[in-house]
């Protein structure tokens, strides 16, 4: 055993804090950088020695070494917090677009279709009690092709929110593409280090980071494979299987929205921003698009059926009062052309004389009698509007439960990977001070060396 | 249980927004006076609202045509009045052309005077209102009644329809408007010229048959003015009805959705000391640290 020892030990000690407060200094610095995990120097003393002294074995420490810089991380906190994102990025596709539908149908105090439906049977009344009044009768067609107008330009806006989602869906899918061709390059680099044996910790922050985000965008889940890489995959399809990416693509076939893995065959993705644009453009927008082209074709239909048995003031009779193309008849609907070019052809009449209101009487009970679904005209709107009303609120509640436990998942995460720098101060603290220690180990031993070489054996000079 | 830093200000901020959207709606609702400003934040209340709100519309319309036809019917009644008027001068005046002493000339003065009756019958029984025949049936932009003279006397015929002038005031509930002129002035018109042929011709036993036939027409238009006082009355009552249905559906409607004042400000207070309370609380949170204490 060497006099040196002590010397050498006291190097190690200054060595291993310094990296200790260097990896402190790391974790300080990315306080606030998303997706860091916080990294503790894994210190630990080497094999010890063993030697005789003094007439027997002793074995002595040798010291410290740090044997790893390790970030502080669990894989199944992960999988938690991603399954919850999933669904929370799903569901607030969902509550957003169906927000903007809400807002589209201007209820309870703006101008939907209900008021118009409202507007225009009354208009069915003043009519009836003035059949023979040029100014009234073009009051009641404005209030006509206000409702057409109406029906066409939600049946229009929800068609053009549908048309949205599926160039939105193009972008995630894009960007997904990227993140998987990022991984990839991760996935190498980090396979390389785990050759040298060495960590790669910020390069498996990014990479979960990523993980993290392609959770969101379409659902994906990884596997950690034995080299250190992860088989990232959607819906049972892997996007990213070592180093290689399998780009996703998106396409729009017979109205329908698809999303198809790198060999074109369909995938169904169940969570992520994906899975919401998927299920409203495929479901829920057509629904209330089907809802108005529903509601129009009746309303057409049951209005024409007695427009035609009336006359209008200039004589006119058969007519239609409402024109509509059966492929799109919410978004297509129009006044006759009859009526729009003259107001006289409205037919209020039932027989022929001027005097006659019961055709704009019988016009206004089509719009209260019961075939719109068992109800009137304004009552079906009235149980669609409470419909999507329910929609949107239960849509708005899963969010909020969704949004506490993902809330929560992230912070039993962080609870391991977050920095804390009360904590670090600590650290920071204690390794300063064995720091200051150690070099007081080393200046000791020196005295003692010089002891031991410049003052020893000088008996007699 | 650690707690890293970033736990704490995403908490901060959690509570602080939630807090933010509770003062923020409670605010919305004192603002507008509503309590939702959207379906999805009451979708009950709120479809019971917009049926109500339909309902108070139908109320609304029903309300403005009861006015609509009592005016109408107004009219009506003032020219049927108008009508007996008439017909009791003419009933007085075949009354008085019966007496014995009369000469022929006086009679000839009366026959002259039941032509003016006559006339204002005629015109009465054309009464235009609002650019309207009112007796006309449905033909109501011509005058219903037409009269030629031949071979010294009128005849009258009625050229308007029997179409009805209904309106609905209330879910399949309709009052007629109108009557026809056939039915109201052809009669009257008839036994004046009658009478008029009667009086010129001197011939008593025919006065005093006018006459009688006059009691009866008089006897009709009263029974026309009483139908039409009841359907006036009927609409009175009709309108009386809405009114209570209106009253019953405003106030409903005020239950569903208006903003309970009070009590949204005594929410808004306490949910604003509350953000207060946790603006402060996080502030000296968020400020401490441990280097705070270090040399």
């Amino acid at each position: 055993m060497s006099g040196f020892f002590a010397l050498e030990l006291g190097i190690r000690g200054l060595r291993a804090q310094l990296i200790a407060s260097q990896v402190i200094g790391h974790n300080i610095a990315n306080s606030r950088t998303p997706g860091y995990s916080r990294q503790v120097a894994d210190l630990r003393p080497p094999p010890d020695l063993r030697f005789t002294a003094l007439g027997r074995t002793l074995t002595m420490g040798t010291g410290v070494t740090v044997t790893g810089i390790r970030r502080q991380r669990e894989e199944f906190l992960d999988r938690l917090s991603r399954w919850h994102g999933t669904d929370l990025r799903r569901l607030e596709t969902v509550q957003h677009s169906l927000d903007l539908v809400e807002m589209s149908f201007a209820e309870p105090a703006g101008f939907g279709p209900r008021q118009a439906v409202l507007r225009l049977w009354d208009g069915f009344h003043e009519l009836a009690a003035n059949p023979e009044s040029g100014p009234v009768r073009s009051a009641v067609r404005e209030e006509a092709r206000a409702l057409a107008a109406n029906l066409s330009g939600l049946a229009t806006r929800l068609e053009g929110q549908r048309t949205e989602h599926a160039r939105t869906a193009a972008d995630v899918v894009a960007e997904i593409n990227q993140m998987a061709e990022q991984i990839a390059g991760l996935n190498r680099q980090i396979r390389m280090a785990t050759l040298q044996q060495t960590e790669a910790n910020d390069l498996e922050d990014r990479r979960d980071l990523l993980l993290d985000s392609l959770a969101g965008l379409v659902g994906a889940v990884s596997r950690r494979e034995l080299d250190d890489s992860v088989t990232v995959s959607v819906a049972g399809s892997d996007i990213v299987q070592g180093d290689v990416a399998l780009p996703l693509s998106s396409d729009v076939a017979g109205g329908v929205l698809r999303v198809l893995d790198s060999l074109g065959s369909p995938l169904s993705p169940t969570g992520g921003e994906m899975a919401g644009l998927i299920d409203l453009h495929n479901v829920r927008i057509p629904e209330y698009i089907n809802l108005l082209d529903g509601f129009a074709r009746q309303m057409a239909d049951a209005l024409n059926a007695v427009h035609r048995t009336g006359h209008g003031l200039d004589g006119s009779t058969g007519l239609d009062l409402y024109r509509y193309d059966p492929a799109a008849p919410a978004r297509t609907l129009t006044l006759a052309p009859e009526v729009t070019a003259s107001p006289l052809a409205l037919a209020a009449s039932a027989g022929g004389e001027p005097g006659d209101g019961e055709g704009a009487l019988a016009l206004a009970r089509v719009l209260t009698d019961p075939t719109f679904g068992g109800q009137g005209a304004a009552e079906f709107w009235a149980s669609a509007i409470g419909a999507l009303g329910l929609e949107v609120e239960s849509v708005t509640r899963e969010v909020d439960n969704t949004r506490i436990l993902a809330r929560q998942a992230e912070n039993r995460r962080a609870e391991v990977m977050g920095v804390n720098l009360d904590e670090e101060t600590v650290h920071l603290l204690r390794s300063q001070h064995a720091y200051a220690a150690a070099a007081r180990l080393i200046s000791t031993a020196d005295e003692m060396l010089d002891t031991l070489i410049n003052r020893t054996g000088r008996v007699g000079r | 249980m650690r707690i890293a830093d970033g736990m704490l200000t995403l908490q901060v901020m959690d509570n602080l927004s939630l807090t933010r959207r509770d003062v923020a709606r409670l605010q919305a609702q004192l603002a507008t006076g509503r309590q939702f400003m959207r379906p999805s934040e009451a979708p009950r209340a709120a479809a019971r609202t917009l049926v109500l709100q339909n309902r108070l519309d139908h109320v609304e319309r029903y309300q403005g045509s009861v006015e609509q036809s009592g005016g109408q019917l107004e009219v009506v009644e003032a020219t049927l009045a108008t009508l007996t008027e008439l017909l009791q001068g003419a009933r007085e005046l075949a009354v008085g052309g019966g007496g014995g002493t009369l000469t022929a000339e006086d009679r000839a003065r009366l026959a002259a005077e039941i032509e003016q009756l006559g006339q204002a019958l005629f015109e009465l029984g054309n009464t235009a209102w609002i650019g309207r025949y009112l007796y006309a049936g449905h033909r109501t932009q011509a005058p219903p009644l037409e009269r030629t003279w031949a071979a010294g006397a009128w005849t009258y015929a009625y050229v308007g329809d029997h179409g009805e002038i209904r309106r609905e005031v209330g879910p399949g509930q309709t009052v007629t408007l109108n009557l026809h002129g056939d039915a109201v002035f052809l009669p009257a018109l008839a036994t004046l010229e009658s009478l008029r042929q009667a009086l010129l011709a001197n011939d008593e036993a025919a006065i005093s048959a006018a006459g009688a036939s006059l009691h009866a027409d008089l006897e009709q238009a009263l029974w026309h003015r009483s139908m039409v006082g009841v359907r006036s009355a009927h609409l009175e009552m009709t309108g009386e009805q809405l009114a209570d249905m209106g009253y019953s559906y405003v106030k409903a409607l005020s239950r569903e959705q208006d903003t309970d004042i009070a009590l949204a400000a005594a929410n808004l207070a306490a949910r604003e000391s509350a953000y207060q309370a946790s603006l402060a609380v996080s502030a000296r949170l968020l400020q401490a640290s441990l280097l705070d204490y270090l040399r």
